[in-house]
């Protein structure tokens, strides 16, 4: 069907995609700054964050469309589980070694 | 007279036999004060030395010599033939007092035994020659391990050419309308060479970083060759990519971007010709994002596919590979 808005929408041109990903710069980094601190406030695709960074939170929300909202929301939690199983479970890690690429150990 | 004979034997050979062992065995004082007595005196030479190769009791001081000839010889051919005559020794030595006092039960043993024998299996030129083998054995099969490991690694990252039964059958018709408002289909792209990207407006990251990619490349390859591409978008997401949309869109990336939208059924004509997978996802009212394959086409002036770059391409790496492609198809 035609657009309902009629109009161009603005928010995914240039302009606003740049003011998008600033303040999700922005948000991000909050986060990442509390990262200490127990996260209270639950964002979209299962993302928390303290509530340190609400404010930042807010304006995000309302430079970002929704959708890309929960985009972002969602890249970040997947960032973040795969930095976690990156960095712990040493413990339950055995050798993890290549086949030798040669006979004779260099 | 047999006995004094066998003594006769027993003192040459132990003779002989000293002048070889004596640096080898440590116990040949023990083995000589032995073989002083009689008795242990053929035992002495039963396995210790020998002094012929054939049988007969006669021809036992006849071979002495020829047994010394046969060190002679075996001396040039192989290092410590001490040892290997030792050996010898003791493996005919049995033999010929058993043709001497037996039959011929081992005749098929004595047989061999009545050719010329050099030295036992083991000496320090088989065990040179082992070495050598082994470790070249070794060193063949290291580098060939090294070759094959290199080759793998350069087949996944080199490009190979196309098998040479066709291309790929990817493209062909498609009816659009451009960013003016004009109607498109794919004869107005013949004559010059196309890089096309699927993608749509609403789209977060992705398709920008995509487009900024794909016309900075252009540029770069207008720069180097001066040759035109032709940018080409097309919308995967019909409905809300009206004409004004994709306008002002495109506009911002380059002025030579086309970019294409049309409707539902047209769009899924043209992706079924390309092969794009594109699918609505996060569907939330009216707002929703569009899955869809991150892949760049090139197309040659006839319109027919050359290759396709994914997002794995930067800037340069997509220059680089539409330059050859282009340099290619020349």
């Amino acid at each position: 069907m035609g657009s309902n808005q009629g109009g161009v929408m603005a928010d995914v041109l240039s302009k606003g995609r740049d003011n998008c990903y600033k303040a999700r710069d922005a948000f991000y980094a909050c986060v990442e700054k509390e990262a200490d601190k127990q996260p209270t406030e639950i964002a979209t695709a299962g993302l928390l964050f303290p509530s340190q960074c609400k404010q930042s939170r807010a304006l995000y929300v309302s430079s970002c469309r929704a959708s890309w909202v929960r985009h972002f929301d969602r890249q970040f939690c997947a960032k973040k589980r795969v930095q976690r199983l990156l960095d712990s479970d040493d413990s339950r890690r055995g050798p993890m070694t290549l086949p030798q690429p040669s006979t004779f150990k260099t | 007279m047999g006995s004094y004979r066998g003594l006769v034997r027993g003192m040459i050979g132990l003779k002989r036999c000293q002048t070889i062992l004596q640096p080898l065995h440590r116990r040949s004082p023990q083995l000589t004060a032995l073989s002083r007595t009689s008795a242990s005196g053929t035992l002495f030479n039963r396995y210790l030395c020998s002094v012929s190769t054939t049988s007969g009791g006669q021809s036992d001081t006849k071979t002495l010599p020829k047994s010394d000839y046969d060190k002679g010889k075996g001396d040039s051919g192989s290092g410590k033939t001490d040892t290997s005559e030792g050996q010898s020794d003791t493996k005919t030595l049995p033999k010929s007092d058993y043709d001497k006092e037996k039959g011929d039960s081992r005749s098929g043993k004595t047989g061999s035994s009545k050719k010329d024998v050099r030295g036992g299996p083991v000496s320090w030129l088989s065990l040179i020659l082992l070495l050598i083998t082994g470790g070249g054995i070794v060193v063949y099969f290291d580098r060939e391990k090294k070759r094959h490991i290199e080759e793998l690694k350069s087949r996944t990252s080199s490009v190979k050419p196309g098998p040479s039964a066709g291309t790929a059958a990817i493209g062909g018709p498609f009816k659009l309308v451009d960013h003016n408002g004009n109607i498109k289909t794919d004869k107005n792209f013949l004559g010059k060479w196309t890089l096309i990207y699927f993608g749509f407006t609403h789209c977060p990251d992705i398709c920008p970083d995509e487009l900024q990619k794909m016309v900075t490349a252009i540029d770069k390859i207008k720069e180097k060759t001066k040759m035109e591409i032709v940018p080409v978008f097309i919308s995967v997401d019909p409905e809300r990519d009206t004409v004004e949309q994709i306008h002002d869109y495109v506009n911002e990336f380059h002025p030579r971007l086309i970019g294409l939208t049309g409707k539902p059924d047209e769009i899924r004509q043209v992706a079924r010709a390309f092969r794009v997978y594109y699918m609505k996802t996060d569907e939330q009212d009216s707002d929703y994002l569009v899955d869809h394959s991150i892949v760049m086409y090139l197309m040659n002036p006839k319109m027919e596919f050359v290759k396709f770059f994914g997002k794995n391409y930067d800037v340069d790496t997509l220059t680089e590979g539409i330059i050859k492609e282009i340099t290619a198809h020349k």
